[in-house]
C-alpha cells in the first residue's frame, strides 16, 4: 500500500474524529458573520440587481421595465455625466494628496524619538471624528470672513475664496478637507516602515547614498505593497463620498450638490433619485454602475501593481 | 460604504415585504367594501337601541388598543404632541398611543415604512408630499369618517387651509399648522435711517425703494454692513422655491399649467420671466439683500435679530423668539403687491395610514388632535386651523399676527399638488436655472425656456 492510498484510506475516519468536529466549530464561529453577510449584503445585493430592471416607487409594486434605467442613465440623464465627473476629478486629486498626507505623517511618526505615542494619537484622532462632524468643523475653517484659512490668505495679501460658496471652489475645499482624516492610512504606513529591515538603509549609507536616494531606492520600494494596498482601499472609499458633500451642500437648506451641480457626487445623486424622487429602480441601476466602475478599477489596479509593487517573498522565485 | 450597505439592506427588506403584500388594486377593492359595511352596522345598531331602550347593551367600545404616531419634530416641538396625547390617554383609558419621532430623514423613514405595510397609524405629513402619498393610495380617505359614526363638522376650521388636505374636493388630511410668508421689519433701523415703515398693499417699487433706503456701508470700508432685506428665509437659501414663489405669482406668472403637465407658456412666460429677473436683481443689481455667500461668511448669525437686515421675508416661525427678544423692536406686514396680491403657503398636516390596523382609534385620536383638546397644544406652538382657538387666541386683533392674517386670503394654489413630479421635473429644473442666474448672471428669458424644455420632456417622460 503507498502513502497515499494509506492516507486515502484514513480521511473518513479523520473527519468523523476530527475534522468534522472542527468544521462544525469553524461555521458555528463564523456563523453570525455569515447569516449577517448573506441577510444584510448579498441578499440585498441581488434585490437591488432584480430592482434595477423595474419602475419602483416605494408606494406601489415595481413595474419591470428591461434595460431602461440603464439606457436612460447613459443617454438621457446629464446629472449622471456630471456626477461622475465630480466623482473622477475628486478622485483623481483627493486619493494621492491622502496617501502623501499619511506617508509623510508615518514618515515623522517612524523618525520620532520622544512622545511618538501621543503624535500617533494626536495624528489618528481625526479619523475617529465623525464625517457630519468634521464637516461642520470645516465649513468653519473655510468661513470666508471669520476662518483661518481665508485668514492666512490674507496675512500675505490675497482675498480669499468663498469656498463653499463659489462652484468653483467647492470641490478643490472638499479635497483638501480629505486628507485630514487619514489616521487608518498613516497607522498602516507606519507599520509598513517599521517592517523595512535597517541593514538596508546602514549598507546605502555606507555606499554614501543620500536621504533622497535612501527614499527612493529602498523606502518606495520595500514600501510599494502598502502603498498598493492604501491606494485601493483610498481609491474605494473615494468613490463612494457622501457625507462630506451632502453636509456642506445641504448646510443651510441648501440643495443636495449644490452650487451649481459643483459637488453632485455620485451617491448624492444616487440618493437623491432613490429618497427624494422615489425611483428606487433607477438608483438600483445607479448603483449596480457604480460598483461596476469600482470593480474594473480596482482590477485594473491591481493587473498594474505587477509593474511597481515589489513583495519580498517574490525574490527567490 | 456604510451606508449604501444600509441602502441595499432597506431595499431588501422592503422589497421582501413589498412582495409578501397584496397587490394593491386588491387592496383598494377591499376597502371599498368595508367602507360601504360602516353604514349598515349603523343601522342595526339603532334598531337595537330602539328596541331596547331601557336595558341598552353597551356597545363594545371600538376606540382600544395600540396606535403609533409619526413626527419629524424634536426638542421642544414635541411638547404639544406629549401633552396632547396624555390629555386623549385620560380620556380613553383603553388607548395608548405610542409617538415615533424622527426628526432626521423623516420622509426616507416614511417611505421604508411605506414599502413594508409597516407606517404609523397617524402621521405628519408635509404640503410637498399631498398629491404623491394620496394618489399612490398611503393616506386613508377621511370623508366616510367625517361623516361616520363618531362625526366632525369640518365647519370648524378655517376653509383655506382645509382645502390644503383635500384634493377634488375629497378630504385626505387634516391641518396640523400653517403659515403664509411674511416680512418682518426692524423698527429701529427705519427710524434711524428716516424711512417710513412699508403700509399695506405697498407696490414692489415701494418694496425697492425701502430696501434701497435701508442697505448702508457704515464704515465706508466699500462693504456692505446693512442690507434692506434678508430673503426668501432666514437660513440663507435663496434659491428655496416656496419662500421666493410669492413673487412669481405676484407678477401673474406660474411654472406648470393647472393640469400638471406642462411648463412650457408658464416657467417661461413674460411674468414669470419678469418676476425672476426682479427677484435676481435684488441680489445682484440692486443689492439690497445679502447672497448665499455673503450669508455663508456671517454663518451662524441670526441676521434679522442682530440688525444686520431690516426686513426679513420669511414665514411665522421665528415670531416667537422675535418678540421673546426685549432688544427687538419690530413689526410684521404683508407681503407687497406686484400685478397683484399674492403669497404662498408652507402647510403640514396630520394623515391617517390607509393600511393601519386600528383606523377608529386613529380616527379618535386624528380628530382630538386636528379640532379637539389636542389641537389647542400645538396652536400654542403654530397657526392653528381651528376658527374658535384662533379667536380665542385673539390672533386677529393681535398686532404682529393680524397682518399675517389678513394675508392669507391672496393665498395662490401651489403647483406641487398639479403633479407627483414635481420635485423631480418642474422644481429641480427651475431651481437650477435660478441658481445659473444668481452665480452666473445672464439672460433669465433664455435660462428659463431651457428649463421649461428639460421640464417638459421629464414630465413627457412619466
Amino acid at each position: 500500500m503507498t502513502a497515499i492510498a494509506r492516507l486515502r484510506a484514513l480521511r473518513p475516519l479523520r473527519m468523523t474524529l476530527k475534522a468534522r468536529r472542527e468544521a462544525i466549530i469553524f461555521y458555528l464561529c463564523i456563523a453570525p458573520w455569515l447569516i449577517g453577510f448573506i441577510v444584510f449584503t448579498v441578499g440585498p445585493m441581488i434585490a437591488s440587481l432584480g430592482l434595477s430592471f423595474t419602475k419602483w416607487d416605494m408606494l406601489s409594486p415595481p413595474v419591470a421595465v428591461g434595460i431602461k434605467n440603464y439606457v436612460t442613465m447613459f443617454t438621457k440623464d446629464p446629472d449622471f455625466w456630471q456626477s461622475l465627473k465630480v466623482t473622477a476629478v475628486y478622485t483623481v486629486f483627493s486619493v494621492p494628496l491622502r496617501l502623501l498626507t499619511a506617508l509623510f505623517l508615518a514618515m515623522l511618526l517612524n523618525e520620532a524619538t520622544r512622545g511618538v505615542s501621543i503624535f500617533r494619537t494626536v495624528f489618528y484622532l481625526p479619523s475617529i471624528v465623525a464625517s457630519v462632524a468634521a464637516a461642520v468643523l470645516w465649513a468653519w475653517i473655510f468661513n470666508p470672513r471669520f476662518g483661518p484659512i481665508n485668514g492666512a490668505l490674507r496675512l500675505i495679501g490675497i482675498k480669499g475664496p468663498t469656498w463653499f460658496s463659489d462652484p468653483k471652489w467647492t470641490l478643490p475645499a472638499l479635497i483638501i478637507m480629505s486628507t485630514w482624516g487619514v489616521g487608518g492610512e498613516m497607522l498602516i504606513f507606519l507599520a509598513g516602515l517599521k517592517g523595512i529591515p535597517k541593514q538596508l538603509y546602514e549598507a546605502a549609507e555606507i555606499d554614501g547614498a543620500g536621504a533622497p536616494a535612501r527614499f527612493f531606492k529602498i523606502t518606495i520600494p520595500m514600501l510599494s505593497p502598502t502603498i498598493f494596498f492604501n491606494f485601493v482601499m483610498s481609491l474605494i472609499g473615494s468613490f463612494q463620498t457622501f457625507d462630506s458633500a451632502w453636509v456642506i451642500s445641504t448646510a443651510r437648506a441648501g440643495t443636495p450638490g449644490s452650487p451649481m451641480r459643483s459637488t453632485l457626487f455620485y451617491l448624492i445623486h444616487l440618493y437623491r433619485n432613490a429618497f427624494g424622487w422615489q425611483k428606487m429602480g433607477y438608483a438600483s441601476a445607479l448603483a449596480w454602475v457604480l460598483f461596476l466602475i469600482i470593480l474594473v478599477v480596482t482590477l485594473l489596479t491591481i493587473r498594474s501593481s505587477a509593474l511597481w509593487v515589489y513583495y519580498e517573498a517574490e525574490r527567490g522565485e | 460604504m456604510e451606508r449604501k450597505m444600509l441602502l441595499s439592506v432597506l431595499v431588501l427588506v422592503t422589497m421582501l415585504l413589498a412582495a409578501c403584500a397584496a397587490p394593491t388594486p386588491e387592496v383598494i377593492e377591499k376597502e371599498v367594501v368595508v367602507e360601504k359595511e360602516v353604514p349598515v352596522t349603523v343601522e342595526v345598531k339603532k334598531e337595537v337601541v330602539v328596541e331596547k331602550v331601557v336595558t341598552a347593551t353597551p356597545v363594545p367600545p371600538k376606540v382600544a388598543g395600540t396606535i403609533r404616531v409619526g413626527s419629524w419634530e424634536s426638542g421642544g416641538a414635541l411638547d404639544p404632541w406629549d401633552k396632547a396625547i396624555k390629555k386623549f390617554e385620560a380620556e380613553y383609558p383603553a388607548v395608548t398611543v405610542q409617538l415615533e419621532a424622527v426628526p432626521d430623514a423623516y420622509g426616507d423613514k416614511l417611505l421604508t415604512q411605506f414599502a413594508a405595510g409597516d407606517a404609523p397609524d397617524i402621521f405628519m405629513v408635509g404640503d410637498g408630499d399631498v398629491a404623491k402619498f394620496v394618489l399612490k393610495g398611503a393616506i386613508e380617505l377621511l370623508d366616510p369618517y367625517v361623516t361616520g359614526d363618531s362625526p366632525l363638522d369640518l365647519d370648524v376650521f378655517f376653509p383655506g387651509v382645509l382645502g390644503i388636505g383635500q384634493l377634488e374636493g375629497k378630504t385626505y388630511l387634516m391641518t396640523k399648522d400653517y403659515s403664509p410668508l411674511v416680512l418682518y421689519y426692524n423698527k429701529t433701523l427705519f427710524d434711524e435711517a428716516g424711512v417710513a415703515y412699508p403700509e399695506e398693499g405697498w407696490t414692489w417699487d415701494d418694496f425697492v425703494a425701502t430696501a434701497q433706503a435701508l442697505t448702508l456701508d457704515k464704515d465706508g470700508d466699500g462693504q456692505t454692513d446693512q442690507w434692506g432685506i434678508q430673503l426668501p428665509d432666514h437660513w440663507g437659501d435663496p434659491l428655496w422655491w416656496r419662500g421666493m414663489s410669492p413673487f412669481v405669482f405676484q407678477n401673474g406668472g406660474d411654472i406648470l399649467d393647472a393640469e400638471g403637465k406642462t411648463t412650457t407658456g408658464y416657467m417661461n412666460s413674460p411674468e414669470t420671466v419678469g418676476a425672476v429677473e426682479f427677484y435676481v436683481s435684488l441680489f445682484n443689481e440692486y443689492k439690497v439683500a445679502p447672497t448665499k455667500a455673503d450669508i455663508e461668511a456671517l454663518a451662524g448669525v441670526d441676521l434679522f435679530q442682530t440688525s444686520i437686515v431690516a426686513m426679513l421675508w420669511t414665514g411665522r416661525w421665528p415670531l416667537k423668539d422675535f418678540i421673546a427678544n426685549p432688544e427687538l423692536n419690530f413689526a410684521t406686514i404683508g407681503l407687497p403687491k406686484g400685478k397683484v396680491h399674492a403669497n404662498s403657503i408652507c402647510w403640514a398636516g396630520f394623515a391617517m395610514y390607509s393600511e393601519g390596523k386600528n383606523k377608529d382609534t386613529a380616527w379618535e385620536f386624528l380628530k382630538h388632535i386636528a379640532a379637539g383638546d389636542g389641537a389647542q397644544e400645538f396652536a400654542r406652538h403654530a397657526f392653528t386651523p381651528v376658527k374658535s382657538i384662533a379667536e380665542l387666541q385673539g390672533l386677529t386683533e393681535d398686532r404682529f399676527n393680524a397682518p399675517i392674517i389678513k394675508d392669507l386670503e391672496y393665498l395662490h394654489s401651489l403647483p406641487c399638488f398639479r403633479t407627483i413630479h414635481f420635485g423631480e421635473c418642474v422644481e429641480k429644473n427651475f431651481k437650477e436655472a435660478l441658481e445659473k442666474l444668481l452665480i452666473e448672471g445672464g439672460d433669465a428669458q433664455a435660462a428659463l425656456d431651457d428649463a421649461a424644455a428639460k421640464a417638459d420632456a421629464c414630465l413627457a417622460e412619466k
